[in-house]
């Protein structure tokens, strides 16, 4: 059974089996949203049914895929499209996003998102995938940017312009992770904003926050697992301020705090939230 | 090298025993030993986590070492990681040299452990397309039930089990979502084997099964195969049939 969209807005959080319950009994009272990952999901029993149906009655879902592996070398496996393209209509999503990265190889899933070379090649193939799976999912599709640690082979554009032409030729919305973003740009040495500032941000559907971890020698990794950071509050902020009202997401799928600091954070998110966009 | 023999030249990074020198150079300069630990780490991490008993049993390191070895031999086809555990489990089972360190009755608190965890995050049983059970059909299951035949009794104590052979039924409730387990005897276990995995109707596999036991078909018997299957029944063990096609 589907169910049609229901509008997304304010603060979300991600739906992860850790926050089942008190998300049942208590909800962070600036929560107006969930995001779900279809694998979390999908052939699965037990209470995960019964949990997905309750979050689908009480909140707007919106579903973000793990493993689709957009640019991957492998064929796009058409068993899972049409597995997603069932879940987003059953959860009533008003789109589908997953990643500008790899996932699989040969078969193999690396259950990680690896950076697809920023190449003319690399470009055409991911174009091509990219209308495929909007065909395929019956909503618009939204393309997530990635941490990356290492480039594959050499470069021949940026990866603004990479993300820019995929989002354009393929008529993609994106789903722009600022916390990857902050971490890309410290980590590569570029300017956190002016890459933002570079992209099509009238196609910016979602945006996702989450916490990091500093390595000791100032490397960053994108880890879900801490707090948000203030430069990527801040760095929030500013784009809100460019994007306009557009939901945001919390992200955090490891080293768990209390559900009360977790509440805190979607009470900060959502304070800039309507204090960048203006919303009541 | 294309742009996709560079994606699978971090992708054998990743997974092989030993990075390869042709692919690190194709690759070039780069922090490419992150992306191989992530990958490691988070596979090795997956395991403790899932089965804590042999965690505590095993240690991290022994896991880490199935896990590495599975990596580098058939790394994981599947997109649900949650199905990892129970490939190493599959894994270990045929590479016995990776435990030969371990406790006697490390294999068996593995696979106990992992049917435990797969019995839990089973599809629920079908609600469409099943016929009340049948023994003149083919029977229907339901997809938590794993059957695990142990040399020692790990599901009664993983630190210091005793040797016992026992036959266990891990279910899953259709209600609660609680796991149960059975102690089975020899003849319930052979023939729960067959309606598990055997062929034909549910009197084929039960005939088999009791063949293949010894067991006649005694008024005894056929009162205990009764009393089994209608506690089957009622447990939500078997939870209907197949109708003819």
């Amino acid at each position: 059974m589907s169910i049609p969209p229901r509008s997304v807005q304010g603060v979300g959080l991600g739906l992860r089996a850790p926050l089942f319950d008190d998300l049942s009994r208590r909800p962070p009272p600036a929560l107006q949203w969930l995001e779900v990952s279809p694998e979390n999901h999908m052939a699965r029993g037990g209470v995960y049914p019964a949990i997905l149906e309750e979050a689908r009655e009480r909140w707007p879902i919106v579903t973000h895929g793990l493993t689709l592996s957009l640019g991957g070398p492998d064929p796009l496996d058409r068993d899972y499209l049409r597995d997603v393209a069932a879940f987003v209509a059953r959860v009533g999503a008003p789109w589908h996003s997953d990643h500008l990265c790899f996932a699989s190889s040969d078969g193999a899933f690396v259950h990680d998102l690896f950076p697809v070379p920023f190449t003319r090649e690399a470009l055409d193939r991911c174009v091509v995938r990219a209308l495929d799976v909007k065909a395929s999912l019956g909503v618009p599709f939204a393309v997530e940017n990635i941490s990356w640690y290492a480039h594959p082979g050499e470069a021949e554009m940026s990866e603004s312009a990479f993300l820019t032409e995929l989002l354009e030729r393929a008529d993609l919305s994106l789903l722009l992770d600022v916390n990857n973003v902050y971490v890309n740009a410290r980590n590569h040495g570029f300017d956190a904003m002016g890459f933002i500032r570079a992209l099509p941000l009238s196609r910016v559907v979602q945006i996702h926050v989450a916490g990091h971890w500093v390595e000791p020698d100032g490397w960053r990794i994108d880890t879900h697992g801490e707090p948000v950071c203030d430069e990527v509050y801040a760095l929030l902020e500013e784009t809100l301020r460019l994007t306009g009202p557009v939901p945001v997401l919390l992200e955090r799928d490891q080293g768990f705090p209390s559900f009360d600091a977790l509440a805190d954070e979607v009470a900060r998110l959502d304070e800039i939230h309507r204090r960048a966009t203006g919303s009541p | 090298m294309s742009d996709v023999d560079l994606e699978r030249a971090l992708a054998r990074v990743c997974f092989d025993a030993e990075p390869s020198r042709d692919d690190l150079a194709a690759l070039g300069e780069g922090r490419w030993s992150l992306y191989r630990d992530m990958v490691r780490r988070r596979f090795a991490s997956l395991l403790g986590d899932a089965m804590p008993r042999s965690r505590a049993v095993l240690g991290d390191a022994r896991l880490e070492r199935l896990s590495n070895a599975l990596l580098a031999e058939a790394p994981p086809r599947t997109r649900y990681l949650r199905e990892y555990t129970p490939l190493v489990v599959d894994f270990a089972a045929r590479r016995a040299d990776l435990l030969a360190d371990a406790p006697a009755w490390a294999m068996d608190l593995l696979r106990w452990e992992s049917a435990a965890l797969s019995a839990a995050i089973a599809d629920d049983p079908p609600s469409t397309g099943l016929v009340a059970f049948d023994m003149a059909l083919t029977p229907a299951l339901a997809p938590s039930c794993r059957l695990v035949e142990v040399a020692w009794s790990v599901h009664r104590d993983a630190r210091a089990p005793a040797p016992e052979r026992a036959a266990l039924l891990l279910y899953r409730t259709a209600r609660e979502h609680s796991l149960e387990t059975m102690v089975l005897n020899d003849v319930a276990a052979a023939i729960t084997r067959a309606l598990l995995d055997g062929e034909g109707s549910a009197a084929e596999r039960v005939g088999a099964a009791m063949a293949a036991c010894g067991a006649g078909a005694s008024e005894e018997f056929i009162e205990a195969l009764a009393d089994l299957l209608d506690d089957y029944l009622t447990r939500g063990v078997i939870v209907g049939s197949v109708p003819a096609s």
